[in-house]
């Protein structure tokens, strides 16, 4: 699925929800989370832009796509939630 | 000897908010069902047919097959899933991993953090977590992934590892899941092929096993990447062979991106 050069940015992506100083950083000082993972100027200004071409352009697995609207889109929050489901569960019978 | 006493299948999905929206409710009505018929069998261990989102088994190791043989599992807490731990059982995990090694080299978790393609239909099927659950995981995010027809031949292994490595008198169920059509950021982001989705309930309705012989290529122009999962229900179609489903809830939903479907194996 991703190659060489689209890797390091995938790795970035698929540490991002897991590893919960890397979303504060990625929600703080992102420029010196990209140097760690070592991101060309255009996986930068990709991953800055955010939408679906650019993701797209950097060969960011679409799953991974994925974790960074969860991670940047403010209706992430409620829409990717089971919170409004609980309630609804039988747990008897 | 063990004995697969019900299997099932559901997507795993949910979005938003079932305020309003019909589809939700129905979609929830049927989760409910699958639940209540799942602790009406009594099982004493639950068989997860599942999908990691690239939460735990990621591109930097892409295991085809991965089968948690820990202790307990504790959810990675995507989708506000609540992270309280559940019981495994390492006595069939590993079981099961030894039963398939003359044609599978199945990878083994000790830590795996189930995200919501286990957990959403757990939620309803053992709301309270008491029942040990073993999650396999078949890995569709890779390159090739695996096939229906290995899928198929795996579900076989699950139930002869039943029959064989579990003491008599215990009782198991398979739970599928994943699916239906969906295309997540792909070209068809967001569309649903409702058409494709009513066929492949009919199929395991009429107790059809011809899909176990789609290709990849074929399963991912007709449901997308996403729809890849369907593999998981034709590899719990496998491990109840000569069973026929019982249709339990499907509504395409565009809205969500996705077909949400539910069967029971009779």
């Amino acid at each position: 699925m991703t190659d060489s050069a689209a890797y390091p940015v995938n790795k970035l992506m698929q540490e991002l929800l897991a590893d919960p100083s890397n979303l504060a950083a990625f929600h703080g000082d992102r420029a010196a989370l990209y140097d760690r993972y070592g991101l060309t100027a255009d996986q930068r200004s990709a991953l800055d832009a955010g939408d679906p071409d650019s993701l797209a352009s950097i060969r960011v697995h679409p799953v991974l796509q994925m974790h960074h609207f969860i991670a940047t889109n403010p209706m992430a929050p409620d829409f990717v939630s089971v919170k409004a489901y609980k309630p609804l569960v039988v747990r008897h019978g | 000897m063990g004995e697969i006493v019900g299997a099932f299948a559901t997507s795993h999905v949910l979005f938003g908010s079932p305020e309003g929206d019909d589809q939700a409710l129905r979609v929830v009505a049927g989760l409910n069902e699958i639940g209540t018929q799942v602790r009406a069998l009594k099982p004493d261990l639950i068989v997860v047919i599942g999908s990691d989102h690239l939460f735990n088994i990621t591109t930097r190791l892409q295991p085809p097959f991965t089968v948690g043989v820990a202790d307990s599992f504790t959810p990675f807490g995507d989708m506000d899933i609540e992270q309280r731990p559940f019981a495994g059982h390492r006595a069939f995990a590993t079981a099961l991993c030894a039963r398939a090694a003359d044609d599978f080299d199945l990878a083994q978790a000790e830590e795996f953090r189930p995200d919501h393609g286990v957990m959403v239909p757990l939620m309803f099927v053992d709301p309270d977590g008491t029942t040990p659950v073993v999650p396999l995981l078949v890995n569709v995010n890779m390159s090739p992934p695996p096939t229906a027809q290995r899928c198929a031949k795996l579900g076989r292994v699950i139930k002869a590892a039943v029959e064989h490595d579990l003491p008599a008198e215990a009782r198991v169920v398979i739970l599928a899941t994943g699916g239906l059509s969906h295309w997540i950021n792909m070209p068809g982001h967001g569309q649903v092929n409702e058409d494709f989705d009513r066929e492949v309930l009919a199929g395991f309705v009429a107790g059809d096993t011809t899909l176990e012989g789609i290709s990849t290529e074929e399963l991912l122009d007709k449901a997308g990447n996403g729809g890849l999962e369907i593999v998981n229900w034709i590899l719990a179609a496998a491990a109840v062979p000569g069973r026929r489903a019982r249709q339990i809830y499907y509504e395409p939903m565009p809205h969500w991106m996705t077909g949400m479907g539910g069967i029971a194996f009779e």
